[in-house]
């Protein structure tokens, strides 16, 4: 699958996503080993756009799998298709089929909807699919459940027809922004990494690659104010999505430098909530974007791993 | 090679010294993977451990700091892990804690006044002692009384808990057809089953977290509704309890134990804090922290019972019980205080986390809680 940890460095830059060394060899490990990656991390760290960029690199298909709470099996796996079961009935029966032979076969293949997780161990082409269960902390215990046969043993089990086999082991990626801990029988299924907020220089050249023609002074503002932002207490801390959409929306709008009334007026882009938008005003507003623009080359403090 | 399977097996021991759960399955996860990465390459080497040995963000410090002292420095030789310190679990010394239990439940010349100033009413005896119950101040029933009232309020919580869940099962009403079994069951007689199948929402019970303040004015109420709960535990499978006055700690675990005396006595060793003064914002944001993960889903029903007296930061409690209102289904203030006449919620800590509640209900006694019940069931249907 993959030739090497460098390669896989390269060629997910080449993708526009940029990976340390020890997401890569996660990554690595991961194909080597037939093992699902769990990804978690706060949101907008980047745990589903490295499942895109793994599925371009890999020139996969990407099977998605959105979750939520109440996601059963006929949303996730398979669900019979009702209709060309009674139509079939009725047309063996227009047949003159016998009576005792009636509806046998209304139980095979071409009678089954194929759900994301079902269509991932079925899917035929040259190169496996990249599986996305993305957010799978949204979901409740019950599917999680549903997941364990697939996630070691990548087969499905359908009681009218028997166990199904995957074609080709697909590489599979679940996130969680882990607003609840995940089982452990999940967990241990998976090969588990922590997407942290990335530091300076690494989002730097992500802002860069992301959003090309932007001023390397104006990128290296955003990115200061950003890593301040993160170390303030905020409900919903910016993450690396925000990031890109603020450098992109200042960029449009022909900005050269941060001045507090440009990041008033574009404070959507960052703060997704109004409390949150309150407290970044006057005083903090003002200290924040002058430290910003103080910046001199020196790495902040690195205090990112805080919770909450 | 060997030598070099030795350390890594002595590392993973390490690991279980330090309270990480690290399973043989995943050992041999482990050494399948340094067959792969270079082991020469620390990095990579670390990648690797890290990716199939740990199993949450939480244990990263943890592992972070075993991987240093095994591999870098001070390594191998003598492996610097410390059993985990005093365990806190185990019952307290006979005699040591006895006394301070009965303190906090009713000291006997209390027991002795009431039961010789009840009778006395002669009118008493003709009431319902449920309507008398009812509105009893709890802080100041007697032990039979609370026993009392404990059943009572156990039928309360009965019909508090279930909520209509989003999966389906299988039933002989409802409002949807159950089109799989419909037609499985018509395959055999080729026909059309005559009779209808359905499936209707799934009953479930909602998940209850109790957060009490065991601060010296607090603790009948608390104890009062940690008895309750426990004797309750069978029918709310999904229950968490953490007290806190300076400090939050989670003691569900202790519920589960046959003998609420004992889990009480375990529960006043374990939390140091009981009976002194109170920080809630900073018991709250611990929680957020530090428990909210494990402990809140989606569907939780979160209680904080406390008389809102505070001595820590009023900000800081708005803004943690803002976060909290986001993460639960409800969020209930219970507050005994409430119940007497002239109290108005004057703490500006309370007032300011005022907007975020769902409820804001008193608690004193019984009535209130029936109250109680009433508003969460309006809601729920």
């Amino acid at each position: 699958m993959f030739a090497s940890i460098t390669e896989i460095e390269q060629k997910l830059a080449g993708a526009g996503y940029i990976a340390d060394h020890a997401l890569a060899t996660t990554v690595y490990l991961a194909g080597k080993l037939n093992k699902p990656l769990f990804l978690e991390g706060e949101p907008g760290v980047g745990k589903t756009a490295l499942a895109k960029a793994i599925a371009q690199l890999l020139g996969a298909d990407l099977i998605r799998l959105q979750c939520y709470e109440g996601l059963d099996a006929p949303a996730a796996l398979y669900e019979w298709n009702y209709l060309r079961q009674m139509l079939e009935i009725r047309l063996q029966e227009a047949r003159g089929v016998n009576k005792a032979e009636l509806g046998r076969n209304i139980f095979g293949m071409e009678f089954l909807l194929q759900r994301p997780l079902l269509q991932a161990i079925q899917h035929d082409s040259p190169v496996p699919p990249v599986l996305l269960v993305d957010e799978i902390d949204r979901s409740d215990e019950e599917f999680e459940a549903f997941l364990l046969e697939i996630l070691s043993d990548f087969q499905i089990t359908i009681p009218e027809i028997g166990t199904i086999k995957a074609v080709q082991v697909p590489f599979v990626v679940l996130t969680s922004n882990r607003t609840r801990e995940m089982h452990d029988a999940l967990k241990r299924r998976c090969l588990y990494h922590w997407i942290e907020y990335p530091s300076l220089e690494k989002e730097l050249m992500i802002v860069s690659a992301a959003v090309p023609g932007i001023a390397q002074q104006l990128s290296t503002q955003i990115c200061v104010f950003m890593e301040l932002l993160r170390q303030q207490e905020y409900y919903k801390r910016p993450g690396v999505a925000e990031t890109i959409d603020w450098a992109r929306a200042l960029l449009a709008l022909g900005i050269q430098e941060l001045e507090p009334d440009v990041v008033t007026s574009t404070l959507s882009c960052i703060l997704k909530y109004k409390s949150d938008q309150e407290k970044l005003s006057g005083a903090t507003l003002q200290q924040t974007v002058a430290r910003a623009k103080g910046f001199k080359g020196r790495a902040p403090v690195p205090g990112q791993r805080t919770a909450p | 090679m060997e030598q070099f399977l030795t350390h890594v097996a002595k590392f993973v021991n390490g690991l279980h010294g330090a309270g990480l759960k690290v399973s043989p399955a995943e050992l041999i996860d482990l050494c399948r993977a340094l067959r792969i990465v270079d082991v020469g390459n620390r990095a990579e080497f670390r990648a690797a451990a890290t990716a199939t040995l740990v199993r949450s963000r939480d244990d990263m410090d943890r592992f972070d700091e075993l991987f240093r002292q095994y591999w870098e420095g001070e390594m191998v030789a003598a492996p610097i892990i410390e059993q985990p310190a005093a365990t806190p679990d185990l019952p307290p010394e006979p005699g040591q804690e006895t006394d301070s239990v009965e303190r906090n439940v009713a000291t006997p010349d209390e027991r002795g006044e009431k039961d010789a100033a009840e009778p006395a009413d002669p009118d008493q005896t003709s009431w319902s002692p449920d309507e008398v119950l009812l509105y009893k101040d709890i802080g100041a029933m007697t032990p039979e009384e609370l026993e009392q009232a404990r059943e009572l309020v156990a039928e309360l919580v009965r019909t508090l808990i279930n909520y209509r869940s989003r999966r389906f099962t299988p039933g002989k009403s409802g409002r949807q057809p159950d089109f799989r079994r419909i037609l499985r069951r018509s395959a055999p007689y080729g026909e059309y089953a005559t009779r209808l199948l359905f499936r209707r929402r799934r009953e479930k019970k909602v998940r209850l977290v109790l957060l009490c303040d065991v601060s010296g004015s607090m603790q009948t109420y608390s104890k009062f509704l940690i008895q309750f709960i426990y004797a309750l535990r069978h029918e709310v499978p999904q229950v968490e309890v953490g007290v806190f006055s300076t400090r939050m700690t989670m003691i569900s675990d202790l519920l589960s134990g046959r003998d609420i005396h004992a889990s009480m006595q375990r529960l006043e060793s374990r939390v140091a804090d009981w009976g002194s003064g109170t920080d809630i914002g900073g018991c709250l944001r611990q929680f957020n922290r530090q428990f909210s993960r494990q402990v809140l889903r989606a569907r939780t029903l979160l209680v904080i019972l406390s008389d809102g007296w505070d001595r820590g930061d009023a900000k800081l409690m708005q803004e943690q019980i803002a976060w909290l209102s986001r993460r639960v289904h409800k969020l209930i203030w219970l507050n005994p205080l409430l119940g007497h006449s002239g109290y108005a919620p004057l703490c500006r800590g309370i007032r300011t986390a005022l907007p975020y509640l769902d409820h804001f209900l008193p608690a004193h006694n019984l009535m209130s809680l029936k109250q109680l019940a009433r508003t969460l069931r309006a809601e729920w249907s």
